[in-house]
């Protein structure tokens, strides 16, 4: 994931070094592959494991700087102004496929211009290696890459019937995507389609006949939720990967759709001529299943020795997890804490707790281990010391081992190298070197003796 | 004097040189008989010499040639004697002792191949921390594999091009009360169905933990088989070595100070290590592990706390022990240490790379 350091710096403090702030994500986990100059910006290209899709966004990455540099991250407002008629009377959208796609959302944006972009932000696409299509299909770019949450644009007046229909494709289905490549579509793929025909793969890439061109005035922004390992399959079996996929794959924040959703609708409403000419309808055609709440985690502070070995400070771990996005619930702090003891019966018998609600955009965040990872990498892994004393213990050589040894001493001495060969091997090699036959033995055996 | 007196005297002198010679045992004798024989000065036949003066004018020739026969004689029987004396004793070689300079000749010895030397060395070295290895079958199911180490249906790590599924895979039946939680299919359920090469060796660990009670102090190590192109640092077959402490009170310290011992032991010398957050599915904390080097960090393998879910998998209660594992890629490290820039090598068993080693 490359990131822009000037773009960082609307959501952050930064009130450090370019490589200072480098070495603290990585210290903290992501690891730093790069940075290269870009115009006068910066792309730092940081390595985000699967398990943070959260931090596939500037907003993400932001965050976990916030809390690094102990600076407060600015949530940037995500408000388009809203008109009559509202986006219902002007759409329709139903899932036939609700395991493929939890949630779409419309909504319905008229009188667009379409043109191209101002100067910053072609040129923030371009620190990340985006070129610049036109100011509508940027947007969606360019909001993909602020929060993580991939979008698209279709061309309202070129979806039959002017709706959305999400569905399975049905054998033999094609679809020219936007790359201008031809795809064959089988069952199990999720498609967005019009009363007619496909119109999107879902999840991966927009179809060319309903994408965005010079003459566009009125568009349906879509917003959605689509199933990581149906994306995944569809995405390999297509041999069609994209920046939306990469994101649908690890999974998206439920709660951050439709805030992309009106964030996306605000940037093209104030690029594409401004709100007197550019109308928001109102509202939104927001189907499916609405975000669950999360539920609340526990985390027990005698925990943390007893995994990390090491004490942390009970409002520490409180003020990381907050700073994280966990909302705290309930707390109980230890009535004593010894920290000099060494062994678990040396602490207090009530090590106190704390009790949290994850935040939507960090699905990882279920257990109490896994909210002991996080108090663990804010904290700092350079806190847990290399020098304590392990227990020893006796170990085993096995027969085989002393078997293998001795039989490697006996042929190195006799001359012999050892090769190692790769385990599969064709079949008639298999055969060459395998002793048993289906033949007749040579010398009958006589009856009985 | 007489001729015939003096013919006497020389034919007493040849007699009594030649059996002087011929008892002289060794070299010195020898050479005192040389020297009374055929001495310069006052040997007897310079002295028999002398007295030739004495014989009758007449009788001087004969004397003269008489004398001459008897010197070429007695000097003759002397050479025969020291040539005898040469043939039946020690050498000139011989005696001058060993030829140290001489080449010897060299046996060819065999190599063994580098892989399984420092496959030998990490064992010793976790050996002595007090890890025993374990082994077990290359040809896994998902159960062990996948399901038990906490990756579910849905991760990529499961997707059919990451791995080398069997084809024999497709012609198994389900096998039933194959669940996550609780003690795999091995064994008492049944079932096992032979599904894939495995990816890596922490199966072994799930096999072990899953047939024995903590605390568990195992090295794990042997091949593992990816669909990665073969090039200069990838190969879709290789060997991976993984450590698994399982015990009451283990702590990431414990990995830590394990793992710097483990280091320290391997390279000689001061070393630190470094922990980087990452992700793993079966841990949890999960860190990628460097170690210091020259004023550097390098990277050295993965590792953990070995995550609740794949405790309970095995039976064990998270609340009751705690474990931490590591593991590292073993081409690398023989890579590294060796200075073989192409792991291809390995494999290729040329004997030219081969007896380098």
């Amino acid at each position: 994931m490359i990131v822009s350091w000037n773009w960082l710096k609307d959501y952050v403090v930064l009130d450090i070094e370019p490589e200072e702030l480098a070495r603290r994500l990585m210290m903290a986990g992501l690891n730093h592959e790069s940075t290269k100059t870009v115009d006068d910006d910066l792309a730092i290209d940081l390595e985000v494991t699967s398990n943070r899709p959260d931090c596939l966004g500037h907003l993400g990455v932001a965050r976990e700087a916030a809390v690094l540099c102990g600076h407060p991250l600015r949530l940037p407002p995500a408000a388009p102004r809203e008109s009559q008629p509202a986006a219902a009377e002007l759409t329709r959208v139903a899932i036939e496929c609700p395991e493929l796609c939890p949630r779409y959302i419309a909504r319905v944006i008229r009188g667009v211009r379409i043109g191209p972009s101002p100067d910053w932000l072609v040129g923030r696409l371009r620190t990340l290696g985006i070129s610049s299509i036109n100011n509508v299909v940027d947007v969606t770019n360019y909001v993909l890459m602020e929060c993580g949450q991939p979008l698209h644009v279709f061309d309202l007046t070129k979806l039959t019937g002017r709706q959305i229909l999400v569905r399975e494709a049905r054998t033999g289905e094609r679809l020219e995507a936007i790359d201008h490549k031809t795809y064959e579509l089988s069952p199990g793929m999720c498609v967005i389609a019009d009363e007619q025909s496909p119109v999107a793969v879902g999840g991966v890439m927009g179809g060319a006949a309903s994408e965005v061109s010079a003459a566009t005035t009125e568009i349906l922004l879509e917003a959605a939720q689509f199933d990581p390992a149906s994306v995944r399959a569809t995405a390999r079996r297509l041999n069609l990967h994209s920046d939306s996929s990469y994101r649908f794959e690890r999974g998206v924040d439920p709660e951050g759709v439709d805030w992309a959703s009106r964030r996306a609708a605000q940037w093209i409403q104030e690029l594409a001529g401004g709100h007197e000419q550019v109308h928001v309808a109102a509202g939104s055609v927001d189907v499916g299943r609405q975000p669950a709440p999360r539920a609340p985690v526990v985390l027990r502070f005698d925990q943390l020795r007893r995994i990390l070995g090491i004490e942390i400070d009970p409002a520490e771990v409180c003020r990381i997890l907050q700073a994280l996005g966990n909302t705290e619930r309930s707390v109980v702090f230890p009535a004593r804490v010894d920290y000099r003891g060494s062994s678990p019966a040396g602490q207090a018998a009530d090590g106190g707790a704390v009790e949290v609600v994850p935040p939507s955009w960090r699905a990882d965040l279920t257990r109490e281990i896994d909210l002991i990872e996080e108090v663990a990498r804010i904290h700092g892994y350079d806190a847990i010391p290399e020098d304590v004393s392990v227990p020893m213990a006796t170990s085993a050589r096995s027969i085989e081992d002393w078997v293998l040894a001795e039989v490697r001493q006996v042929l190195t001495a006799a001359g012999f190298d050892e090769a190692l060969t790769v385990s599969v091997v064709e079949e008639d090699w298999s055969a060459a070197f395998s002793p048993w036959t289906d033949a007749p033995p040579l010398v009958e055996a006589t009856g009985d003796s | 004097m007489a001729l015939d007196e003096f013919l006497e005297e020389l034919d007493r002198l040849t007699a009594e040189a030649l059996l002087t010679f011929t008892a002289a045992g060794d070299a010195e004798a020898l050479e005192r008989a040389r020297v009374e024989f055929l001495g310069a000065r006052s040997g007897r036949l310079k002295n028999v010499q002398k007295s030739l003066a004495n014989v009758d004018r007449e009788d001087k020739p004969a004397a003269g040639k008489r004398f001459n026969d008897v010197k070429t004689a007695i000097e003759s029987g002397f050479q025969d004697a020291r040539q005898r004396l040469i043939a039946s004793g020690p050498s000139a070689a011989e005696t001058a002792g060993l030829d140290i300079t001489l080449p010897g000749s060299r046996p060819r010895l065999g190599h063994v191949h580098p892989i399984t030397r420092t496959i030998e060395d990490l064992k010793e070295i976790m050996g002595r921390l007090g890890f025993s290895v374990a082994a077990g079958p290359e040809v896994e199911d998902e159960w062990h594999n996948f399901e038990a180490l906490n990756i579910p249906q849905s991760h990529p790590a499961r997707d059919p091009l990451e791995n080398f599924f069997l084809a024999t895979a497709a012609r198994h039946e389900p096998a039933a009360g194959n669940s996550p939680g609780g003690k795999g299919p091995s064994g008492s359920q049944g079932g096992d169905r032979p599904l894939l090469l495995r990816s890596q060796t922490s199966t072994v660990q799930i096999r072990v933990m899953e047939h024995a009670e903590p605390p568990v102090r195992i090295i794990s190590l042997g091949r593992v088989y990816r669909p990665d192109t073969a090039d200069a640092t990838h190969y879709p077959m290789f060997h991976q070595i993984e450590g698994l402490l399982i015990d009451r009170h283990v702590t990431m310290a414990d990995l830590k100070s394990v793992l710097r011992l483990f280091a320290r032991s391997y390279f000689g010398g001061d070393v630190h290590i470094r922990f980087r957050p990452s992700f793993f599915p079966f841990t949890e904390p999960s860190v990628e592990v460097d170690m210091s080097w020259n004023d550097a960090w390098i990277e050295m393998g993965g590792a953990g706390m070995v995550d609740p879910n794949v405790l309970r998998a095995v039976g064990y209660d998270p609340d009751q022990v705690s474990g931490f594992a590591f593991g590292l890629g073993v081409e690398r490290v023989c890579a590294r240490r060796h200075q073989v820039t192409d792991i291809r090598e390995f494999y290729k068993n040329d004997v030219r790379f081969l007896e380098q080693f």
